[in-house]
This record gives structure tokens, sequence and C-alpha cells, in this order.
């Protein structure tokens, strides 16, 4: 079993899949904007919702940290930025491979996930805004067997899995490819899983993105049968993660994530190719790809299609 | 002759009072909205809190909120003087939600105009289970309500229905008070039958 797996931020990071922007002290407003159908699904319906066109980021870690050790100063496994934009309804999921070769702000250069374990939460921001020019707002981290209560607390979550996942020796994924429901062990072993995959690395991280946008789906269809479900998602959530979020924003952005059209969501891995640096196996970004990227997305959260890089798993049988 | 005038004077006492209510020339008392708990539990936010104080405030939010909805189906379904007045329910949401409420008077209120089609509404039997987000050490941080609502509503050409509003408020406290932030409701309305006179619910006896 490797010592490190992936742990997405998977319900909070739905949560915030809603449309935010600017500071989280804006006033509430509806929940449309001009363009942008979003029709309700009750006779009268209003929650608070984020407005405004600057996108919010929010960095969604995974820990790697084992029972008993500090997930906040672990190496992270699962890394993705979460780019919001509440008047676009619409935003950006963005996988870093873990192994990426970076600058690590008085560590020197070293793989981007050593980072948390170095200098905890607030290391892991320097060094993401440092290398890729972004102001992240707001973190997110939870741990293995916090993923695992958080699913099983909501019971479970329906995913389309992609193709078949099977990496017993590993992960545990034993995982037909196809929409099926999955309880908090699978949904791990999916979001762990890289040997069962030819991209590596690069396929889990955008798995991690499929989970996220899975997580959302369910949370809307249950809020939108039971609207009292969101405590219990709130609830399962906040339990199990630590977060520069207040309640408040919890609950902000919890209500904007209810309109949030999910394929307004796009969900990418930083492109790059697996070197050996300094003597370790890691990963050489694609200089020129990622700065297209952020370019593009910084502004407004928003993805061009231009920009979109190919996904990991598109050959993945 | 004596027995006939008994006869009809019960008549109109019994009859729903709105015969009466037209001699008299007094209105028909507001019926009271008493939101019946059917459940409270808290969310805990943190893990290995308070359970007890968790509890206990989950309890005590329940019965602020509770009185929150008496009032709001009250004056919003109940009294014709608020009829269709958002105005009148205002100070129960926060101002966020209060700018919304003209788009939703006609579920939040019996309705824009509602003086036009309805006599009176008696309030039926009306539920809620309320859930409480809490911290660690029983601080009261949100609540959701989930909520059934039922009223008679009688109509100005002598026809019943029934008003049922079902769904969910989410609470915000504001210093001391309790004020609805966000809500998923809808509303539904069907025929309905008379009803039966008080005092008449048992068939006269026969002569055999």
């Amino acid at each position: 079993m490797t010592r490190r797996f992936v742990a997405v931020v998977l319900v909070l990071a739905a949560w915030l899949a809603g449309t935010v922007a600017g500071s989280l002290g804006n006033s509430p407003a509806a929940a449309s904007s001009p363009g942008i159908a979003i029709g309700k699904a009750h006779a009268a319906e209003y929650t608070p919702s984020l407005t405004g066109s600057k996108p919010i980021v929010i960095l969604a870690v995974g820990s790697g940290a084992r029972p008993g050790e500090d997930p906040l100063h672990s190496l992270s496994d699962s890394i993705h930025l979460i780019f919001l934009n509440p008047d676009q309804h619409a935003g950006t999921i963005i996988g870093i491979p873990r192994d990426s070769w970076v600058d690590i702000p008085g560590q020197g250069s070293n793989k981007i996930n050593s980072a948390l374990a170095a200098g905890g939460p607030d290391l892991m921001v320097q060094t993401i805004e440092a290398r890729f020019g972004v102001h992240i707002d707001y973190w997110a981290i939870t741990t293995f067997w916090g993923f695992k209560a958080m699913l099983d607390k909501i019971g479970g979550l329906t995913v389309n899995v992609p193709f078949r996942m099977y990496d017993p020796s590993y992960s545990g994924a034993d995982l037909q490819a196809g929409v099926q429901r999955l309880d908090g062990a699978q949904a791990l072993s999916m979001a762990r899983d890289r040997h069962s995959l030819l991209a590596g690395d690069f396929g889990r991280q955008e798995n991690g993105g499929r989970l996220i946008l899975a997580a959302l789906t369910q949370f809307q269809k249950e809020f939108n049968s039971d609207a009292g479900s969101l405590f219990d998602w709130i609830g399962a959530g906040m339990t199990q993660i630590n977060t520069s979020l207040t309640v408040d924003d919890v609950m902000l952005l919890a209500y904007t994530a209810t309109a949030q059209p999910v394929g307004k969501l796009r969900n990418i891995v930083l492109p790059g190719s697996s070197q050996t640096i300094g003597g370790l196996s890691a990963v050489a970004l694609n200089t020129t790809a990622v700065s297209q990227i952020f370019n593009d997305v910084t502004p407004d959260g928003i993805m061009s299609k231009k920009n979109v890089p190919p996904s990991p798993t598109a050959n993945q049988p | 002759m004596i027995a006939v005038v008994v006869l009809v004077a019960i008549f109109l006492l019994t009859r729903g009072g709105g015969v009466l209510d037209t001699i008299t020339g007094n209105e028909p008392p507001v019926g009271n909205v008493n939101f019946h708990l059917k459940g409270t539990e808290f969310v805990a936010t943190q893990l290995s809190g308070d359970k007890q104080a968790q509890d206990d405030t989950a309890k005590a939010t329940a019965d602020a909120v509770r009185k929150q909805l008496d009032t709001l189906f009250e004056t919003a379904y109940v009294d014709p003087g608020s009829w269709g007045d958002t105005g009148a329910i205002g100070d129960l949401f926060t101002d966020g939600a209060k700018g919304q409420l003209k788009d939703d008077i006609a579920t939040i209120t019996l309705g824009d105009n509602a003086g036009d089609t309805y006599a009176s509404v008696d309030p039926g039997k009306s539920s809620a289970k309320v859930r409480t987000l809490t911290d660690k050490s029983g601080n009261a941080l949100r609540a959701a309500a989930d909520i059934s609502f039922t009223g008679l509503a009688k109509h100005k050409d002598g026809t019943y229905t029934e008003i049922t509003v079902t769904g969910t408020f989410f609470f915000v406290k504001d210093g001391d008070t309790w004020r609805i932030e966000g809500y998923s409701l809808d509303r539904k309305e069907k025929p309905a039958k008379a009803p039966v006179p008080k005092g008449s619910s048992s068939p006269s006896a026969v002569a055999s």
C-alpha cells in the first residue's frame, strides 16, 4: 500500500463550486444574471448568493496524513484550485500534479506536495500563488479518513466512473465503468487510484475533479428534493475538513452552489511530463501551456475552450 | 313557534359564523396558528463537542423558530387584515430575503389581492421539524425548519379549499431574533368540503 494517496476535498469543494466572487462579504442577491437561465425547482425559492464578476479561488487539498499525523503538516496528494465566477455562474477546477517541481518559498526547489509538510497551509498557499500568479482566497484540507467519513455520512455518492478501475494492491479500487453509487471507501479508492491509469497521477487529479462535479450534482439534486438536506452536507463536511472558511462563508457558498450549473464548471489538469529532477521522480510542468491556462483563468475564473489541455485520461481503455 | 325560533337561532349560531357575523357586523375571530414540533435535532459542525449543550440549544432554537413560523403564517395566511401585505411580515426576514418577498407573494402569503377571493382561512394542523447547526460549545449557528402548514380557506362564493404549504425555511440569528434568510416552498390548493358545524357532528337520534 503506498504511503501516499489522493484524498479529494470532495464535499466541501462541491459546496464551494457555487458562483462566488469578490469578497464573501458581498450583499446577498438573487442567483440570476442576464443571459443565464436558472429555473426554480419550487414555487418560491430564495437563498442568499454571492455576487460579482471577480472570481474567488479556493485551494482544496487532500492531505496524505495517516491517523496520528498532523493533516496540516503532511505531504499533500490531491491539489485542486477551484475558480468560481458568481455573475457568470461558471468556473474552473484545475488539478495540479502532486509531483510538480516548483520553488517553495524559503525551502528551495522541490515537489509541490512537500510545501504542506514543510510549512502547513500558509506555505502551500504561498507556493501556489508564487508559481502560478493567482490569489487564493481560502483553503480547505481533508484527510483519507475524513473523506471517507464525509461520504458515508451523506449516504455515498453517485458517480459516473469513466472506465474500469482495478488497483487492488494500492488504492483498493475495483470499480466497473458506469454510473453507480459509491460508498466512502469506494469513492476514496477512485480518488486515490493512479496505478490502473495510463496517465498515473495526471489521471488521478482529473478523477478528483470528476468526484467534485459528481458531489455538486448530487448536492443540488438532494437540495431540490429536500432543501433541509443542506445541513446534512454541511455537518458532514465541516466535521471532517480543516478550512480557513467560516461557517458564514460556508453557508453562503453552499447556498450559492445550489444554483450553479454543473455543466459550466470545467475540469482540467495542468499538463506536464514525468522526469527525474534532482534525483527525484517529478513532474516538469509544461511552462507555456500552464502560463496560457492561468493567464486565461485568473481574471474571471473561466477558461476559454482554446486553452483547455487534453484530458489525461482520454486514451484510457 | 318558539321551537322554530330556537332552531333558527341554533342554526345561525352553529353554521360557521358567516350569517351571524353578517347580522351582528362582527368580524370572525382570527384563528391561531400553532406549529407542532415534529422533531428537533442539532447538526454538529465540529467533532467532539458538548452534545448536551448542543441538544439544549437545538430545543431552544426550535421553540424560537416555531414562534416565528406561527407569527408568519398567522399574518400572511390567516389574518385578513394583512393578506398580501409583505410589509407586515418583513421583520421576520433578513434584508436580502425581504427583497425577494414580492416575487414570492403567492406562496409566502395567501396572495396579492387575496381579499378579492377569500373570505377567511382557518388554520389546520401544521408541523415543523427544526434542525440547528451548532458549534462544539453549543452555540446555534443556523437553523432549518422543514414545515407543513394547512389551512381551510373559505371563498367569497361560499366554496372551500384546503391550502397546504410545504418546504423549508432557513433561519439565521440576528441579535435575539431568528430571521428567515432563505426558503424553498411549494403551495397546493385543492377543493374541500365545508366544515362540519360545531356541536352537530353526531347524527340526530331518530325515533323508531
